[in-house]
């Protein structure tokens, strides 16, 4: 048993984007996902976050198999299942679950709760009809809602309602590892809260270990303890949730912070924001050197664009792929020793 | 297990209680009978179907005739190809030239009409939805190649199609429904592709596959029941196409080389002649299809409402 | 970066007044009686202020904007008043109302992509909304359309100005429907959710040129979201929503430091946030505002709230002032105090 649960290596994702036009023959492909690399001890939960095109998505489903996977190697509690087929696959679904961000997509419209919540347990050969809606029944039950709406059907539900189902069909099979793919993003602030709330107790109660993929970076800051920032298809920065939020050392992590909008006029009052350039690039363009630097304030004349910076310790538990990371930091502890943290002023560009 | 999780959902009392369950066959059918076009539609498809299948005893006269019965009678009435006797009280709609009862010949002509249109998109549907399901769920170069054969069939227009595989295979009744059937294969295929497609793109799709479904099974038993609504309300538009295509590959004598068979297509084709003398030869059978296309497309038209997502505003 | 301070206020300030506003939408069937989305709403927004309408989704925040703007069905019950400088909206022809659409009155939308029109280049969008209000003929139009797109912070905008939406990014879309709205300089702008669609950092860049625009053209701008960060970074007032009506008014600093409706107190507290502690766990508020119960017997929030008392079920619940001034208004009998929070 390794200590990690899950070990990604170089994963890459490509994706068609144009085919032929009478023989549908691909004729060019974007990365999606560039040889990403991230590691998710036993029992703790990491944090995906990136804007939308970042790759986050897609490198979720890579791993989980569900997304034809280009190139790297991913390593899931100590066996390689890159290229796992057939009836080992199957069997290693079980361990491995997924929760949606759209509550109203996720469920089959078609089906009601009962078939919903059995269905996993079928899949994987348990064929005790009363067991199994026992089980479904404690799964609802662990998710907040009575065992009472097993024959109801989807669209009876509210939103809040649906994404609880959700992660029900999730855990009834009782995986070690629980993928959430925006789980909050597509429901009501109160409702948020709640099912924030639900997947802390859940990971609890059942010892998960979770990948939280999301563009919030406060619902990740609520649910994950350590957080990788993906930018173009790869990690611009990597730590520990409670260092990134305060001494983000990638200048792509500090303008996403400062973007984001914080429920406070005296915080807001006192903010600066730092504007980036231009548009993300799209991930159908190569770059030769960093990927940021088109819309980077720090960027050096040529370095940066030549030399892509590669994802280096700077810290225990700190990675960042920028050339100048140390600067940075060196610049945002003297600008910032007077400020709370998270609210970082930027320094005047170099 | 225990309830760790506070339920301030108030544990799961659904929220919408006065909708009722969806997806059972009654709910449709009261949805359908909430819009005029599907009381109408449903009353004319029930009352052919009725028609039908009571022919022998709502008809005045038993059908088929004996050889040579109706040339007695026509000897009898004093009847020739220039004279064909009005309405009476023993014939509410006259007779035909051969000496038939007219509402006989309409009343049978409903099985004849029902009956083909029926098999003949049954073929359509049968096949069609087989190829759509195979483009639309594997995809790669099956679905190319079903979507270009698609192409190809559609480029060409469906009567002609028709009378090209009914002069391949004999003119009969047979032959006019598989070659209806044919010519309707492309729309069936197009559309359960176009729908699988826009379902292969939902989350639910995924999730199948992510507890470790197999591809025909996600495709199947989770995809089809959602993709399948557009499919049931386009066959039963197609069932008043193939009312009317029946009685236009009748019209050009490609279904039966028999002549006093009782079909509505032949009936005009037979009324042509005497068009001027008598329009009821014409009217009659005519009206018989017009309002049988009719109560299909007005059946299909409120099916759509209900079952057909993407025609639906919200 | 925070809103500009608001201008000093007089009376022939007054902009936008609504006044017990009711919006109705159809019922599916004949005997349904429909859907109340806005039940009783009443607010002002001053020349160059920013009025933030918050609440979560249903809450009717969208309905009151369209209803503001007259771009309701002709099947939507509309019933209250809305006097727009002075001169009164509800029940005005559609000709009359399309005059000042666009002109004093303009409106953004969440999604640019559905819109803006996808079959006609940026260009003769806005082209077309110039010479409609502005009387331009279409040399000088095409001119100010350049321009109007440099203003709005679009790089190379002679380049851009012929292309179609598609054709761009979210953020650069959103930047287009604002140079539209923007084109005649409205007296007020809707915005609608203006961000929602937008990844975080462009969402950021969208805000600052929303502000700014408004405090260079001293512009009012009614702000509808459900996203209490983006409140506090724009908004001078707050009105909060729910189940169609304003439960509780204030200033900014007001309705962040000392919210006094439960409901509102409740938003705030389960928001995640970045700044300060960690919690383990958020506050939550139970259920759902999706099966929440009307206005008719008492508080609609009463279900929900853990400090709901007998007198919540009073059949007639008003927005009144509390506090020392008319500024903060509330609409609870069991109101948390000053000090709690």
């Amino acid at each position: 048993m390794s200590d990690n649960l899950l070990e990604v290596t170089d994963l890459t994702v490509r994706y068609v984007s144009s085919r032929s036009l009478v023989l549908n023959r691909p004729t060019s492909h974007i990365t999606a996902v560039d040889k990403l690399s991230l590691t998710v001890p036993r029992g703790t939960s990491y944090g995906l976050v990136g804007e939308s095109g970042s790759g986050k998505s897609s490198a979720g489903r890579a791993l989980l198999r569900l997304e034809e996977i280009a190139g790297g190697q991913v390593v899931f509690d100590g066996q390689d299942i890159t290229n796992l087929s057939g009836e080992p696959l199957r069997q290693l679904r079980r361990r491995m679950q997924m929760v949606f961000q759209d509550p109203i997509g996720s469920l089959n419209p078609r089906q009601r709760i009962s078939t919903i919540l059995t269905k996993p347990l079928r899949v994987q050969g348990s064929h005790d009809r009363r067991e199994n809606l026992r089980r479904a029944g404690e799964a609802l039950e662990l998710v907040g809602l009575s065992k009472s709406v097993l024959d109801r059907w989807p669209h009876e539900f509210s939103g809040g309602q649906r994404q609880r189902i959700g992660i029900a069909r999730a855990v009834v099979l009782n995986p070690e590892l629980l993928v959430a793919d925006e789980p909050v993003s597509a429901l009501d602030v109160s409702v948020q809260a709640q099912i924030i709330n639900l997947l802390l107790d859940i990971k609890a109660e059942l010892n998960l270990t979770s990948l939280v993929i999301a563009h919030n970076l406060a619902v990740v800051r609520q649910l994950c303890e350590t957080v990788g920032v993906m930018y173009l298809g790869s990690l611009a920065e990597e730590a520990p949730a409670s260092q990134i939020f305060s001494t983000p050392a990638h200048p792509y992590t500090r303008a996403l912070l400062s973007a984001a909008p914080i429920p406070d006029p005296h915080v807001e009052d006192q903010r600066e924001r730092i504007v980036l350039e231009g548009d993300p690039p799209s991930p159908a363009q190569r770059h030769k050197g960093c990927k940021f630097v088109g819309r980077c304030a720090l960027r050096q004349p040529t370095r940066c664009a030549d030399e892509p910076p590669v994802l280096r310790e700077i810290g225990p538990g700190h990675r960042v792929a920028c050339h100048f990371a140390e600067l940075l930091l060196d610049e945002q502890a003297a600008a910032t020793a007077h400020l709370p943290s998270a609210l970082v002023t930027p320094p005047p560009a170099v | 297990m225990s309830a760790i999780a506070q339920a301030p959902e108030a544990a799961g009392t659904p929220a919408k209680k006065d909708k009722p369950s969806q997806g059972s066959f009654r709910r449709v059918v009261r949805q359908v009978l909430r819009q005029p076009a599907g009381i109408f539609g449903l009353a004319i498809v029930l009352l052919v179907i009725l028609v039908a299948i009571f022919a022998p005893f709502l008809a005045p006269y038993k059908l088929p005739y004996l050889p040579g019965q109706a040339s007695e009678w026509a000897k009898e009435l004093g009847l020739n190809a220039e004279h064909v006797p009005g309405p009476s009280a023993a014939h509410p709609l006259g007779l035909d030239s051969y000496g038939q009862d007219l509402l006989t010949q309409i009343i049978y002509g409903a099985r004849q009409t029902i009956v083909i249109g029926v098999v003949s998109t049954g073929i359509g549907l049968a096949i069609g939805a087989f190829l759509g399901l195979l483009a639309g769920g594997l995809g790669g170069k099956i679905d190319t190649a079903i979507m270009r054969l698609m192409d190809i069939m559609l480029s060409i227009p469906a009567l002609l199609l028709a009378i090209s595989i009914v002069s391949i295979m004999d003119r009969s009744p047979t032959a006019v429904m598989v070659a209806i059937g044919i010519s309707q294969v492309p729309i069936f295929t197009r559309l359960l592709r176009g729908s699988l497609l826009g379902e292969r793109r939902r989350d639910y799709v995924l999730a199948a596959s992510s507890l470790g479904l197999r591809r025909p099974a996600i495709v199947t038993m989770e995809m089809m029941p959602n993709a399948a609504g557009p499919l049931i309300v386009q066959a039963t538009l197609m069932l008043a196409t193939a009312v009317n295509s029946v009685a236009a590959l009748s019209f050009l004598g490609l279904s039966t080389s028999e002549p006093t068979a009782a079909e509505w297509g032949l009936m005009l084709v037979k009324a042509q002649s005497r068009l001027g003398s008598a329009p009821i030869l014409a009217f009659a059978p005519g009206c018989a299809i017009a309002i049988t296309a009719l109560g299909f497309t007005l059946l299909g038209e409120a099916l759509r409402e209900q079952l057909d997502p993407k025609s639906r505003p919200r | 970066m925070s809103p500009a301070p608001v201008p000093a206020r007089t009376h022939g300030d007054l902009l936008l007044s609504v006044r017990d506003l009711h919006v109705t939408f159809p019922g599916h069937t004949r005997k349904a009686t429909g859907t109340k989305a806005v039940v009783g709403v009443s607010f002002d927004v001053h020349a160059g202020e920013i009025l933030a309408l918050v609440g979560e989704s249903g809450c009717g925040k969208s309905a009151t904007a369209l209803a503001v703007m007259g771009l309701h069905g002709p099947d939507v019950k509309i019933s209250g008043a809305v006097e727009f400088d002075g001169v009164p909206m509800v029940g005005r022809s559609e000709r009359e109302l399309s005059r000042v659409r666009g002109k004093q009155l303009s409106m953004i939308f969440q999604d640019p992509l559905t819109a803006l029109n996808p079959v006609i280049t940026v260009e003769k969008q806005l082209v077309e909304v110039l010479v409609r209000h502005e009387q331009l003929d279409r040399k000088e139009a095409r001119a100010r359309s350049v321009d109007l797109l440099r203003q709005v912070g679009i790089p190379d905008p002679q380049k851009r100005v012929k292309d179609y939406p598609h054709q761009l990014s979210g953020g650069m879309r959103q930047r287009v429907m604002i140079a539209i709205a923007m084109a005649c300089n409205p007296h007020l702008l809707i915005a609608d959710e203006p961000t929602t669609a937008l990844d975080t950092t462009i969402q950021a860049e969208i805000l600052d040129l929303i502000l700014e625009l408004a405090t260079e053209r001293a512009m009012a701008l009614l702000l509808i979201t459900h996203d209490l960060g983006v409140v506090a970074q724009t908004a001078h007032r707050v009105a909060v929503m729910y189940a169609g009506r304003i439960v509780e008014q204030a200033g900014r600093y007001e309705v962040f430091d000392q919210p006094r409706h439960r409901y509102t107190r409740g938003l705030l507290k389960s928001t995640p946030t970045l700044v300060g502690e960690a919690r383990d766990r958020l506050d939550t508020i139970p259920g759902s505002a999706f099966d929440a119960e009307p206005w008719d017997q008492g508080c609609a929030f009463a279900p929900r709230c853990d400090f709901a008392v007998p007198a919540c079920q009073a059949p007639k619940l008003d927005l009144v002032p509390v506090g020392s001034g008319d500024e903060h208004l509330l609409r609870c009998v069991n109101p948390a105090g000053e000090e709690e929070s």
